[in-house]
């Protein structure tokens, strides 16, 4: 009421001046001013809301949302029948905020017997201002709940994993091995690491001050798509067996190293591909790179006397000879600029084909292949699938060398004839052998069975390619050939195996120097066979390099090929044919 | 139902309709003054229904939002509950397949059986059944001889197997008197699924290196 006494006086003196008792313009004032007060307010909100909305809405997003990696499992390596050769495990990993480590010293020793580490060390580890440190990586979650029971400030644990191989070294030079990172170095383990380390899924979500997830606020999750499981076609059993026999046979000769290849030959799968020495693939760093190869695929040699095969089988395929022709074996054969002899010096010798396979002739092979010259030669060993990729797909894998034909010097053909002059690996060896095993039915090798995928599908590898070399007829005579070898007057009777028949072919090849390029006095003493002779289910090739007692393959490699035949026999439950083996004549009365 | 009566309906209601606003025009004219009628007791009914039924329904939005919330945090809590134990469900799962693996690892397998005093075979042999013939040329396994069951009569031989605390072989006299006499003296256990000391046992070879 007074207001609008005052206003009326204050109206009198300057009409400039808004009247503030004027009730009407008073609240034409208030109106102005609170829609002004409005319309900064809805601008603002407009600002907030429309024009800066969005980015504003993810910033506060982004400080409640999280993401976490969720690492894919890595696929496990297993054997033909399913047994875990590598295998991986929850662990943990051991850190520390030393912040938070009031004293290093006790926390190191109580810590010091659990992690096996030292105390001093690991004391260091626990001192500073830094709020992150690892302590020991990898340990297992037993030992961490060892840990975690003490209750010592500032040492915590972030879940890891771990490659473990239960089995040690057994086929550790297949396997191969991962690094500290987990991803595949060697072996399988590196030529299949994309499909065994499968793809880490991730985890987006909400969270509250605490750290826990806001169950109604927005998450996307997309799964971790573990790794494939690899199945070999190696066997575990068969594989250690092997393993084993030629370890020993390495030590006992004092040999540098040794190999053995056990084949199906039907169906061209590596059943166990041994060396010796090898590694043990939980500790690679302990192992020199040499013994971290996977030498029946890597390392290269001359075959020597096993390659005789080859040439014998092309000779006959060629229908150039029979077991049964005749040959007259000089004591020394002048070829080029060179005079071939045979290991053991002799005179003139009446040989069947049979008889030169039998007592390994050198001269008798030569004369043999001549029958079919060297173009036809060449031909054969490339279908043989020397000097060609395994196909085993292997990181290192060397196919091995044959010249061209064309460049061929005039003691090529002769040297190349009876297994020089041309290299091959071990595996190739045993694919030679496994064709005349296959009735001339050459198999591509295969080492992976078959790949399994987390939702436990299984995909094979495609069918192995193959490629017919020989006939059969000459398959079986080389077959029969080849018992003769391990038979009465043979170079391997070492590698009979009593009530089964065994064909094979001894090898002694001499080494060549790497510095002078010439042979040394080194040799590889090798013996590949095939049992039951007359219906093959196993080849198996065993190569020793450079063994100091003892030298050739006869005496070193057929006793090695009978320990490890006699065992993969009993473990495939193959037993013997019951046939007789055939007697071919050796000589002739000439 | 048919076009014609609808029609005809139709054209009744207009007539009226038309009789009604004619009367009401008629009304309008004739009210010159405005008077008094009682106020309208209906609105304050109303409000107070009004209020209870806004009241129960916030009352219910707050008691269904709170039943919400409870239920999604007892299920982030189950969530975390059962992490946890996944977890270490997983951590056990990893503990006994690297156990399992490395006591089934040749090596651990071969000096087992070895410590049994088995040897491996030299030469392959098989026995065809049901004729017995024999395929291959067997040879006594190299070693120390030692007696076993095939070569004693069945009393000696169930003499023999209490002797050395391993259970009788197949084709033995098995008198279950005899093996429980032997069970309760703890000479022997029949290995039942889940034999405590039998696995605490074979985890103590973990310790042993493997390979």
């Amino acid at each position: 009421m007074s207001a609008r006494r005052d206003g009326s006086n204050f109206s009198n003196y300057g009409a400039a001046r808004i009247n503030l008792g004027n009730t009407r313009k008073r609240g034409t004032a208030l109106i102005v001013v609170s829609t002004l007060i409005l319309m900064i307010f809805a601008g603002r909100l407009i600002d907030l809301q429309a024009v800066q909305g969005d980015k504003l809405a993810s910033a506060a997003l982004d400080q409640r949302l999280k993401t976490i990696e969720l690492p894919a499992e890595r696929g496990s390596i297993l054997d033909s029948s399913g047994e875990p050769l590598a295998i991986t495990v929850d662990a943990k990993n051991v850190t520390a905020d030393q912040t938070m480590v009031t004293d290093p010293v006790m926390v190191a020793q109580a810590l010091s017997p659990i992690l096996g580490a030292d105390a001093d060390i690991l004391a260091k580890r626990l001192t500073g201002d830094r709020r992150f440190m690892y302590l020991a990586k990898e340990v297992t979650p037993q030992t961490w709940e060892q840990i975690s029971a003490l209750r010592l400030p500032g040492v915590f644990s972030e879940n890891t994993s771990r490659r473990i191989y239960p089995s040690g070294d057994l086929a550790a030079n297949v396997i191969g091995f991962v690094g500290a990172e987990g991803s595949g170095l060697g072996g399988y383990e590196y030529a299949f690491n994309d499909q065994l380390s499968g793809t880490p899924g991730k985890s987006t979500y909400e969270r509250g001050p605490g750290g826990r997830a806001i169950p109604t606020g927005s998450s996307v999750r997309v799964d971790a798509q573990p790794g494939v499981d690899i199945e070999l076609t190696i066997d575990r059993d068969i594989q250690y067996f092997a393993q084993k026999e030629i370890a020993l046979a390495v030590q006992n000769s004092g040999a540098i190293d040794g190999t053995v290849v056990v084949m199906d030959p039907q169906s061209g799968q590596i059943l166990a591909l041994a060396t010796a020495p090898t590694f043990d693939p939980n500790f690679p760093t302990q192992s020199t790179q040499k013994n971290l190869n996977n030498r029946p695929l890597t390392s290269a040699f001359e075959p020597g006397s096993t390659s005789k095969v080859m040439t014998l089988a092309a000779v006959i395929n060629e229908g150039a000879a029979t077991p049964y022709t005749p040959f007259k074996v000089p004591g020394s054969l002048p070829r080029g600029d060179k005079d071939f002899r045979d290991s053991t010096p002799h005179g003139t010798l009446n040989l069947t084909l049979s008889g030169v396979m039998a007592k390994s002739s050198n001269i008798g092979t030569i004369l043999a292949a001549e029958r079919i010259g060297g173009k036809k030669l060449s031909k054969y060993l490339k279908k043989f699938g020397v000097g060609q990729p395994t196909g085993l797909g292997f990181p290192g894998e060397t196919s091995g060398f044959v010249p061209e034909h064309k460049d061929w010097s005039p003691t090529s053909f002769p040297t190349i004839a009876f297994g020089q002059g041309l290299s091959v690996n071990a595996v190739q060896v045993a694919s030679v052998f496994s064709t005349i095993a296959n009735d001339g039915l050459r198999v591509e090798p295969s080492l992976v069975k078959k790949i399994v995928h987390a939702d436990g599908s299984a995909e094979e590898p495609e069918a192995p390619v193959t490629t017919r070399v020989v006939s059969r007829d000459t398959a079986i005579q080389v077959r029969a050939m080849l018992e003769s070898v391990v038979g009465e007057g043979g170079t391997a009777t070492n590698a009979k195996i009593p009530g089964y028949r065994v064909g094979g072919k001894t090898g002694t090849a001499q080494v060549v120097d790497e510095k002078t390029g010439g042979y040394n006095d080194e040799v590889i003493a090798s013996f590949v066979g095939m049992v039951p002779a007359d219906n093959p289910q196993l080849v198996v090739a065993v190569f020793i390099s450079q063994p100091q007692s003892g030298r050739y393959g006869g005496e070193l490699g057929a006793p090695v090929f009978k320990k490890v035949s006699s065992y993969a026999l009993g473990a495939l439950e193959i037993p013997p044919t019951g046939s007789k083996a055939p007697k071919l004549a050796l000589t002739f009365g000439g | 139902m048919s076009a014609a009566p609808q029609l005809d309906h139709s054209l009744n209601r207009s007539s009226e309709a038309v009789t009604e606003y004619a009367t009401r025009g008629v009304r309008r004219r004739t009210r010159e003054n405005l008077r008094l009628v009682a106020p309208i007791r209906v609105r304050k009914a109303s409000r107070g229904v009004f209020v209870v039924l806004l009241a129960s329904i916030l009352g219910i939005g707050f008691i269904g939002m709170l039943l919400i919330n409870t239920t999604l945090a007892q299920g982030a809590f189950t969530l975390s509950e059962l992490r946890s134990t996944q977890n270490e469900l997983s951590r056990t799962e990893a503990t006994l397949i690297e156990s399992v693996s490395a006591l089934a690892a040749p090596t651990v397998l071969e000096e087992k059986a070895r410590s049994l005093g088995m040897v491996p075979s030299s030469t392959p042999a098989f026995i065809k059944i049901p004729s017995g013939k024999v395929l291959g040329k067997p040879k006594p396994a190299p070693g120390v001889r030692v007696s076993t069951p095939a070569d004693a009569t069945v009393g000696e031989a169930a003499e023999d197997s209490t002797r050395s605390g391993l259970p009788p072989a197949f084709g033995e006299n098995y008198d279950p008197a005899t093996a429980d006499a032997q069970r309760s003296t703890g000479e022997w256990s029949e290995p039942t699924l889940i034999d405590s000391q039998v696995i605490s046992e074979d985890l103590s070879l973990n310790s042993n290196p493997v390979g």
